[in-house]
């Protein structure tokens, strides 16, 4: 394995604990299920970050709290607990937690992962918005193909810890290469077997074997 | 014989020494943080509550019902030898010395550290630590620092509290109960009990039981596994490993405190 990771021009594989802290206040990350604080309301999880990383005065939390719930349409959800919100808007609120601080570079983790059709055309659209609303660097990690070339500039398909292929959507959608027809065209059978490694069936089965 | 494998010996050894090693590190980070952690008073007294009021209740009864015992069985010992009167001595003497710090810190080992366990660990299964991590907050800072300190000034408070619980109950079954004369029952506690001595050795212990169980139920809660039997066996290990440790800790010091 070889490379670099470079966040802001610095390598962060080079980075201490504390240059690794420092260089997170720069970014959000969407868990794929949220990961909101189970023990916190909406806005206390909102204000979370707002509340460890600044000294700001509780009215200001307050309004940048509502101002960021509202960027997600969840401003009337506020008081409520994350037991009490649905999947997909819990990763609304989670979405809310990360744009908190105005981060530079955002990365999701499966953000369309088991949503309903509404929630996730809320997801894709919300993330396009956000994109260029604040002018951030999104990366999307996902293999929801439609949702994801309607609002990618830049598709990379990683497959067996290698990069298989990457561009713009219309690219990839024109590719042809087998592994990416497979996937954007979602065949069950092709370079990505449909059967597990296993032994012949022949032997299996015991067909042919005389006992 | 595959546990007699060289392989697999290594691999138990070195594991072995990597998770003493985690557990050492992790135990004084937590203790240089006191400033950083009393520094934000509020989390450590939400803590305060949560660990320490919410024992209460098992810690007060179980005081009062080992004191009614203490009672009945110093007396049965006493009598033959007709210092009857003396039953208050030694119920105060056997809390503040012994049962107070033993008794609280196993209580607090299952009320309080199988708690901070679980709460740990599904913190950790619900990605909610990682996800600290990620918003730049440290989850030993934030999370386990407020409930270690916590649990270090809970348990003291607490094993007094046991004491002098179970001394009223003592009092309960040997003066209105029994018949011994209230005021041979209170002197003889009184001259007998000496507060560096007697008193200052059981805080001595129960602090450092407080540190032990807290530390314990921490460290397995941090690093057991996100998964739901993960998070069952970290608290059965818990309760486990943190008896264990009171009790072969309470011999220790108890040596100890006598040779001095």
């Amino acid at each position: 394995m070889s490379g670099q990771v470079l966040f802001d021009g610095v390598d962060m594989a080079t980075l201490d604990a504390e240059g690794l802290y420092a260089a997170r206040r720069c970014m959000g990350m969407l868990f794929q299920f949220g990961a909101l604080f189970t023990d916190l309301s909406v806005f206390e999880n909102v204000a979370f970050p707002l509340r460890e990383h600044t000294d700001l005065s509780e009215a200001m939390i307050r309004d940048l709290v509502l101002m960021k719930l509202n960027a997600v349409g969840l401003r009337g959800a506020r008081d409520l607990l994350p037991s009490q919100v649905s999947g997909g808007m819990a990763r609304r609120v989670a979405l809310a937690r990360a744009i908190a601080l105005d981060p530079d570079l955002i990365m999701y983790d499966e953000p369309f992962a088991g949503l309903d059709p509404i929630s996730m055309s809320v997801a894709a659209t919300l993330i396009k918005d956000l994109n260029s609303a604040l002018g951030l660097t999104s990366i999307v990690v996902s293999h929801d193909v439609d949702e994801t070339f309607l609002i990618a500039d830049h598709v990379v398909f990683l497959a067996n810890g290698r990069i298989a292929a990457q561009g713009t959507p219309a690219e990839m959608r024109a590719s042809e290469d087998p592994l990416v027809r497979q996937f954007v065209g979602g065949l069950a059978d092709g370079p990505v077997r449909f059967h597990y490694p296993a032994v012949p069936v022949a032997e299996d089965f015991g067909v042919g074997a005389s006992r | 014989m595959n546990w007699l494998n060289p392989a697999a010996v290594g691999l138990s050894v070195r594991s072995g020494l990597a998770d003493i090693g985690e557990g050492t590190r992790l135990f004084f980070r937590l203790v240089a943080l006191v400033g950083a952690t009393f520094g934000r008073m509020r989390l450590v007294i939400d803590q305060l509550f949560f660990i320490g009021n919410r024992s209460l209740s098992i810690i007060t009864v179980s005081g009062l019902f080992v004191g009614f015992v203490l009672a009945l069985q110093g007396y049965y010992t006493l009598q033959r030898y007709g210092s009857a009167e003396a039953v208050g001595l030694l119920v105060a003497l056997s809390l503040v010395r012994e049962l107070g710090p033993v008794v609280t810190a196993l209580l607090f080992a299952g009320r309080a550290g199988t708690s901070l366990t679980a709460e740990i660990g599904l913190m950790k299964a619900g990605e909610q630590l990682a996800a600290m991590e990620m918003m730049a907050v440290d989850p030993v800072k934030r999370v386990l620092a407020p409930r270690f300190w916590a649990g270090v000034i809970a348990m003291p408070l607490l094993a007094a509290v046991f004491s002098a619980v179970g001394i009223l109950g003592g009092w309960l079954v040997a003066v209105p109960l029994i018949g011994i004369d209230a005021g041979s029952f209170w002197s003889q506690m009184q001259g007998g009990v000496g507060v560096w001595a007697d008193v200052g050795n059981g805080v001595i212990k129960s602090a450092v039981f407080g540190f032990t169980v807290t530390f314990i139920a921490l460290l397995q809660g941090y690093g057991c596994k996100p998964t739901p039997e993960g998070v069952s066996a970290a608290t059965t290990r818990t309760v486990v490993m943190a008896s264990l440790a009171v009790l072969a800790l309470d011999f220790v010091l108890t040596a100890m405190m006598f040779s001095i």
